[in-house]
């Protein structure tokens, strides 16, 4: 069975995996349990790759409190595959330094927390 | 053209603005006391028999469970209360329960308000705030804000239709320009496209005025059964169509990001229970929480089509001499968004509106009117129709 913290974890070790319907072959992230197009609750892991493309992006300089120190911040939506894709920041501080289409790739930083989440951090490099 | 769903027969709504020194409760006091001295009942407080009630955080006040309190301090201490939480759309949630609960003929009197205190705190801790309204496993885990989950959407529609910071700016310039003219709104300046474009970024592609404000305010309506209107008012606006919906919050599950097709789906379902074409709507106060969001929304809506939406602001063709007026009353923009106030000060301006009592930024023989609300990034959604009895 695919779950949240699961996903979470695999990423904690550096891995990204998604879940995918042996149904249909969609691929969610995080999993579920139900799949969002055909409703099968057959979801299997699903091993991603760790480099996509930029689809969007904002340079966030006005952060919630969590992350205040952490800004100037881009936040980009990353292409995977197909229809699949994931978030990540990247620490830069103009709107210059990335465009649509960039290949990137996702850094992890390991949770040091002991409290919920225990989700680690979701970084990018850019690739050239 | 279709029976009523319900009729609002009084509306109120308090200055919005930084309220220092005044707490939600009080701000709905404001408007409550304008919506019943509205009505030709003075007995009006006693005809209602439930209250729906709009808040969205408990984190600004340290205040859950407000329903009871907020009746309380109305003066109702044995109503039937229950409190509706849809983030920026709390107090549509609120008005479509309101309407169902009508429409059931369990009721034929309701209060519904919403209500939001949100300046208590400090900016950062604000938008921490709403950031808890999108999802937690996935876009608050980024560092996305809202500004930042809009600006998303804006890069995207800027990188594939080519839509403009300057067409965004326009959004900007139109809301603040009609907000002079409300004195209710929060912000009574007028600003130029320059002003927009080098005011400093909150998140690139957005910056300062292209996002609403943090904004204390509270607004309500008493909505009948449509048969009973008349012994309160002269002059009852009817709620002709309601449409609602929902979608992922998470943007990265939808298919292309700025597309927010909860709104076209809830318009489409308002406008056919209404059996009226969009076209034929007067006046419409639409969601712009960010000024991205009111060009998407033209799209979603059917006003232009897709891509298309900053053209219409080229145009003009949504100014208040516009053939489709969006957001007289100032928008989120610059008439302020307290959260969960925001649905039901929509539906406050379109009643003025409809009423002719909208002074300088009245609308000339306004009909119809269209108020669409939306929670989150656009994952849920209502819109409703509104027309008066000429
Ligand atoms: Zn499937």
């Amino acid at each position: 069975m695919v779950s949240i913290e699961e996903f979470y974890s695999k990423l904690n070790e550096g891995e990204l995996y998604g879940g995918k319907c042996s149904n249909c072959g969609n691929i969610t992230l995080p999993p579920r349990q139900i799949c969002p197009k055909c409703l099968s609750t057959q979801i299997d892991w699903y091993k991603l790759s760790m480099t996509g493309e930029v689809e969007s992006f904002t340079l966030i300089t006005v952060a919630p409190k969590n992350f205040e120190n952490e800004a100037p911040y881009a936040v980009c939506i990353v292409k995977i595959l197909e229809d699949v894709k994931f978030i990540g920041r990247i620490k830069i501080s103009s709107q210059n330094e990335i465009k649509v289409g960039d290949k990137v790739e996702f850094v992890i930083e390991k949770s040091i927390s002991n409290e919920w989440p225990m989700w680690p951090k979701i970084y990018l490099k850019k690739l050239n | 053209m279709s029976k009523p769903l319900a009729s609002i027969v009084a509306a109120g709504c308090s200055k919005f603005g930084k309220r220092t020194g005044v707490m939600a409760r009080e701000l709905l006091v404001e408007a409550f006391q304008e919506a019943i001295s509205k009505s030709k009942d003075p007995d009006i407080r006693k005809k209602i028999r439930v209250g729906f009630f709009g808040n969205f955080s408990e984190m600004y006040e340290h205040q859950s469970h407000v329903a009871p309190i907020l009746a309380d301090w109305l003066g109702f201490h044995d109503l039937p209360v229950i409190r509706t939480e849809d983030a920026c759309a709390s107090g549509s949630a609120a008005l479509r329960t309101g309407i169902m609960a009508i429409k059931s003929g369990l009721y034929d009197v309701a209060l519904i308000a919403g209500v939001e205190k949100m300046n208590n705190r400090r900016t950062n801790e604000v938008l921490e705030g709403l950031a808890m309204a999108s999802d937690i496993a996935i876009e608050q885990w980024s560092g996305l804000t809202f500004a930042g989950i809009f600006a998303l959407m804006a890069t995207w529609h800027m990188h594939k239709y080519g839509t403009t910071e300057t067409q965004m700016a326009l959004v900007a310039v139109k809301n603040h320009k009609n907000a002079t003219l409300n004195p209710k709104a929060h912000m009574q300046k007028l600003i130029t496209v320059e002003d927009v474009l080098k005011s400093r970024i909150v998140a690139w592609p957005l910056k300062l005025y292209d996002c609403s404000l943090i904004t204390d305010g509270a607004a309500c309506v008493i909505i009948t059964k449509p048969e009973i209107a008349e012994k309160f008012t002269d002059n009852p606006i009817d709620i002709v169509g309601s449409g609602s919906s929902s979608d992922h919050e998470s943007l990265i599950e939808r298919k292309e990001i700025s597309d927010i097709k909860g709104i076209a789906k809830a318009t489409r379902e308002a406008l056919e229970m209404a059996e009226i074409k969009i076209k034929n709507v007067d006046v419409a106060e639409l969601h712009d929480c960010f000024t991205i969001a009111e060009i998407l929304e033209y799209e979603e809506i059917g006003i232009a089509e897709r891509g298309y939406g900053g053209k219409l602001l080229e145009e003009g063709a949504t100014n208040l001499d516009g053939w489709f007026p969006v957001n007289p009353s100032g928008g989120l923009k610059a008439k302020g968004h307290p959260v969960g106030a925001t649905g039901i000060a929509q539906i406050y301006e379109i009643f003025l509106q409809l009423r002719n009592e909208a002074g300088p930024r009245q609308i000339k023989g306004a009909k119809i009117g269209l108020a669409q609300n939306m929670g989150g990034s656009g994952s849920t959604h209502f819109v409703h129709l509104l027309k008066n009895r000429s």
